[in-house]
């Protein structure tokens, strides 16, 4: 069964009643509580190895409840739990959030790899930042995030060694594709700049080495993904990290251009390939396209030739292995509005008469308007 | 000038005005509402009308007259066509096209009065407000009104 969480008075988030399928996009304008409610997901699925983790970096909240959410979800966030009108209910179990912080949980695995929205804060001059290296007032999920980049290129690249592209990591397929999105006439590369290790931007001929600073905004926002992509798909038989069931991708567009957006939607088809259960956050409507196009094929039987069309990918076995999971795949979309509600607008026909879901939950509503606009002016313009 | 006065004008759809939005056959009726019907000034079947005389062109489906306060009558050129797939965004062009051309040759009256010109889906619609495809319809003058069009009178 999916599992389904439901919040009430929760920050800006008035109620909200969320089933999970094996894809789920929150959409919504900013500052309605999508991020809150994937902080709060990873906090009930992750619960103990949440908790172990600030407490072995020295992190003390005193038993309270508003101390920890400042702790967790960063400095004056405390706010968005209000005493006696606030709850949480988790499959279907009402949970004391005060008690879930303090009890000492027996699990400290971890199913949920969080990719948050700050993720280009994680890379200072060029490599991860560790978990110590932030105040105690910024979010958990930042924190975690970047000391799991730098686990990553400290056990398992060396130094000076080309980190993208590279033969075991992605499909090659993909590997092209993001070639050409990200780093045209450039490798992705661990350098050594005196004692320190950096990522660099190798030219390929020329071999001139770009630092971090004057890459693409673009290439800064991709690095720090695609370093998760290398965590969620080890270069190994195994096609997923141990225990991970999870993965939350908070604005996985940002910064990028719609067609690198594209491939990166293709990764996040193969994260599904593997049997992980997604969330995205997006503002974006190629995130949407690509839900919409996915749903529509499926109730019109299309194969996985349709899906692999869409990213111009190569039809090759391995992506059709790829596009074909993708077609079985449960996937759900809520809008989160101003008001504190959150609609399920999973449908996303572009002809409902509920305006929200038409509309993509506001993310195309402006391309709708200005095409109204234009059709009537060049109506009224050919009258003239 | 009146709608009526307009339709009365042309020899070729001359009969063919209904009251109100009876012109709309049976199973076009639920994709076209108006809240205030008595501002409407009547409607015609310009598809049904003119399919003996001209069996094999790209006929559009209706007009409506809206009324409005203090200046001549408004015409909406409505089209209830699948949207199940971007090839009809060509038929429907080309059934724009021809409406034009044929208002400007036989209904000049109608076509200085011609407001909107409307495409209403009859089905699943395969094309968002972001794409490529809707622009295309808008930079032909064409609004797309998903599957249902409401008239808004004033």
């Amino acid at each position: 069964m999916n599992p389904r969480l439901r919040l009430k008075n929760i920050g800006q988030i008035s109620e909200a009643d969320i089933t999970f399928g094996n894809l789920t996009v929150l959409v919504g304008p900013q500052a309605t509580g999508k991020s809150v409610t994937l902080q709060l997901l990873k906090l009930l699925v992750d619960t103990g190895h949440v908790l172990s983790e600030l407490k072995r970096y020295g992190l003390d909240w005193s038993g309270k409840l508003n101390e920890f959410l400042d702790v967790y979800l960063g400095e004056g966030m405390n706010r968005i739990w209000r005493e006696g009108e606030s709850s949480i209910s988790w499959k279907g179990e009402q949970l004391d959030l005060a008690k879930v912080v303090t009890r000492q949980k027996k699990t400290r695995s971890e199913a949920m790899f969080f990719i948050p929205a700050q993720r280009v804060l994680t890379l200072r001059d060029g490599w991860p930042r560790p978990f110590t290296d932030y105040s105690p007032g910024d979010p958990f999920a930042v924190r975690e995030f970047s000391e799991k980049l730098r686990l990553l290129l400290e056990q398992e690249f060396k130094a000076t060694e080309g980190l993208f592209p590279q033969k075991n990591r992605l499909k090659k397929e993909v590997r092209e594709l993001l070639a050409k999105s990200f780093f045209p006439g450039y490798n992705l590369q661990v350098d050594r700049y005196r004692s320190q290790r950096r990522l660099v931007l190798q030219d390929k001929d020329a071999q001139e080495q770009l630092p971090f600073m004057v890459w693409s905004a673009g290439q800064r926002e991709f690095v720090p993904l695609l370093l998760g992509f290398y965590w969620l798909m080890p270069p190994t038989k195994v096609s997923r990290r141990e225990n991970i069931e999870w993965v939350v991708i908070e604005e996985l567009e940002m910064g990028l251009h719609p067609q690198a957006i594209s491939v990166t939607m293709l990764m996040v088809l193969e994260l599904l390939s593997r049997g992980y259960r997604v969330c995205l956050s997006t503002h974006s409507p190629h995130v949407l396209d690509v839900i919409w196009a996915l749903q529509t094929l499926k109730a019109n039987k299309a194969d996985s030739s349709s899906v692999l069309d869409i990213f111009e990918s190569k039809k090759t076995d391995p992506m059709h292995a790829v596009a074909e999971k993708a077609l079985g795949q449960s996937m759900k979309v809520y809008y989160f509005d101003r008001q504190g509600s959150v609609q399920d607008i999973s449908q996303l026909d572009p002809a409902s008469s509920n305006d929200i879901e038409a509309g993509w939950g506001g993310i195309t509503e402006f391309s709708g308007r200005v095409a109204e606009v234009v059709s009537k002016a060049v109506t009224a313009g050919g009258r003239r | 000038m009146t709608f009526e006065e307009a339709v009365r004008n042309c020899p070729a759809i001359a009969d063919a005005l209904q009251p109100g939005l009876q012109a709309l056959r049976h199973t076009d009726k639920s994709y076209i509402t108006c809240a205030k019907p008595r501002l409407l000034s009547g409607s015609v079947d310009l598809d049904s009308t003119l399919s003996a005389e001209l069996p094999n062109a790209s006929r559009w489906d209706y007009g409506v007259g809206v009324r409005c306060p203090q200046t001549d009558d408004k015409v909406i050129w409505v089209e209830i066509h699948p949207a199940s797939s971007t090839s009809e965004i060509k038929s429907v062009l080309a059934k724009l096209k021809w409406l034009k051309d044929w208002l400007a040759e036989n209904a000049p009256e109608l076509f200085a009065r011609s407001g909107d010109y409307v495409w209403v889906a009859s089905g699943a619609v395969a094309f968002p407000a972001s794409s490529p495809q809707r622009r295309q319809l808008a930079a032909a003058g064409l609004q797309f009104a998903g599957r249902r069009y409401e008239i808004q009178t004033t």
